[in-house]
């Protein structure tokens, strides 16, 4: 009897030990995820079913009806919805376009827009002054103005500009649909070097997971 | 071995409290890991150099010349790239309409918003100075109608400046012009009441001189 409470103890002894060699191996994976993606709005993420996640769809605001896009699916260019502008922008002309944007995953998010992969000539980008602004469906009277500056300002901080409310979960109970709005406009100051320049970019819509 | 044993249950206990802390911070941590995007393009291009697409032709109004005879020229005269306006040689009584001087066409894609304005020296001559429609459309022309006011203007030679310019100053295009005013020819009315003597009128009348 005496011997087996010597053994009963040793073996839990080493259970103690991997349990604690594991939970630190845990943490430290656990740290490591939160380090390295935690905020980081780069390339989707594949997530598990298990896992409460986001999956944001998008649909430009025209024409109607609505279609929704999604990652695999990308929407055509936003600026059809504003052609006849967009193909011939010259000093004092503006044009806006609009997206809607809707969380068919599982938790909340942020939503976000960025600018990115300009490709421009010797300078249009920064003669296009842009607006970009977010209303939800929820408060429509409530927009909010979310990044302003020029078209080269705006690629160059290589920022994703985060709405300043969440878009909840489209069920149901909450059918939210967040709109955001970008104007474009080339301010009556621009020069003759405008004419006959082209510049092109990527509008990336963003959702985020918040902590709940 | 049996104190080593004994001191490893508070670890465990310790291990397992903190790991229990732990593990939902890291759940709200890890629930901001899931982001998702949704990307789509944006391509402006602008107008094309305004002044190429604008060209001028030659209107159906005639100029006047006092004392010539017809068949008259035209107003306005075109040469390669220049254009100049003659009205011709007018005299002090002139107040006729030149509904046609210049047709200015859109040859490019874009609708261009044009003004005309005269000259300082000049802009006293005329009481209509009008390009309709003032938007010109791609494809379309406008219609430079001038009208002439020479009365109560002193005889010479006017040159002068007619600037054809959109709002934004992209397009200046400027137009020489030139009208000579001479006095006007005196009227001989019947003389129906007594001689000629009489009235003194017509021996002043025909050498020219004015009446104070």
């Amino acid at each position: 009897m005496s011997a087996l409470r010597r053994t009963f103890p040793t073996w839990v002894g080493s259970i103690a030990s991997l349990v604690r060699i594991c939970l630190a191996a845990a943490v430290l994976a656990g740290a490591l995820t939160v380090a390295l993606r935690g905020y980081s709005y780069s390339a989707p993420k594949p997530y598990r079913c298990s896992t409460p996640a986001g999956v944001l769809k998008v649909a430009p605001a025209r024409p109607e009806p609505l279609t929704w896009y999604d990652s695999a699916h990308p929407p055509p260019a936003l600026t059809n919805q504003i052609t006849a502008i967009a193909s011939h922008l010259y000093p004092g002309r503006s044009g806006t376009m609009a997206a809607h944007v809707r969380n068919t995953g599982s938790a909340n998010g942020i939503p976000s827009i960025a600018i990115t992969e300009l490709t421009d000539g010797i300078g249009l980008s920064g003669n296009i002054e842009v607006a970009i602004t977010y209303t939800s469906s929820l408060r429509p009277g409530v927009t909010h103005a979310v990044a302003a500056g020029t078209l080269a300002q705006l690629a160059a901080s290589g920022r994703a500009y985060a709405a300043p409310v969440r878009l909840s979960v489209y069920s149901a109970c909450s059918r939210e649909t967040g709109t955001w709005t970008i104007r474009v406009a080339v301010p009556e100051s621009a020069e003759n070097t405008i004419q006959n320049q082209w510049c092109m970019c990527s509008v990336r819509f963003g959702l985020t997971g918040v902590p709940r | 071995m049996r104190r080593g044993v004994r001191t490893s249950w508070p670890r465990l206990a310790y291990i397992a409290a903190v790991t229990l802390a732990i593990l939902p911070l890291a759940a709200v941590k890890t629930s901001a890991l899931w982001s998702s995007s949704v990307s789509t393009t944006v391509r402006v291009t602008s107008a094309e150099d305004a002044p190429s697409s604008l060209h001028f032709r030659i209107g159906k109004s005639k100029a006047t010349f006092t004392g010539g005879t017809g068949p008259f020229p035209s107003i306005a005269h075109i040469d390669g790239d220049r254009v100049w306006l003659d009205f011709g040689t007018v005299t002090t009584e002139n107040s006729n309409n030149s509904p046609e001087v210049l047709l200015l066409g859109n040859r490019g894609t874009v609708p261009c918003t044009l003004g005309v304005s005269l000259s300082s020296d000049i802009h006293t001559l005329f009481s209509v100075v009008r390009l309709y429609p003032d938007v010109l459309m791609p494809g379309e022309a406008s219609v430079l109608a001038m009208k002439l006011d020479t009365r109560g203007v002193t005889p010479g030679l006017y040159e002068g400046v007619l600037t054809v310019s959109d709002p934004h100053r992209n397009l200046v295009k400027r137009i020489p012009l030139q009208v000579r005013v001479v006095a006007s020819e005196p009227k001989i009315e019947p003389d129906l009441s007594g001689s000629v003597e009489e009235s003194g009128l017509a021996s002043t009348l025909s050498t020219g001189s004015e009446q104070p």
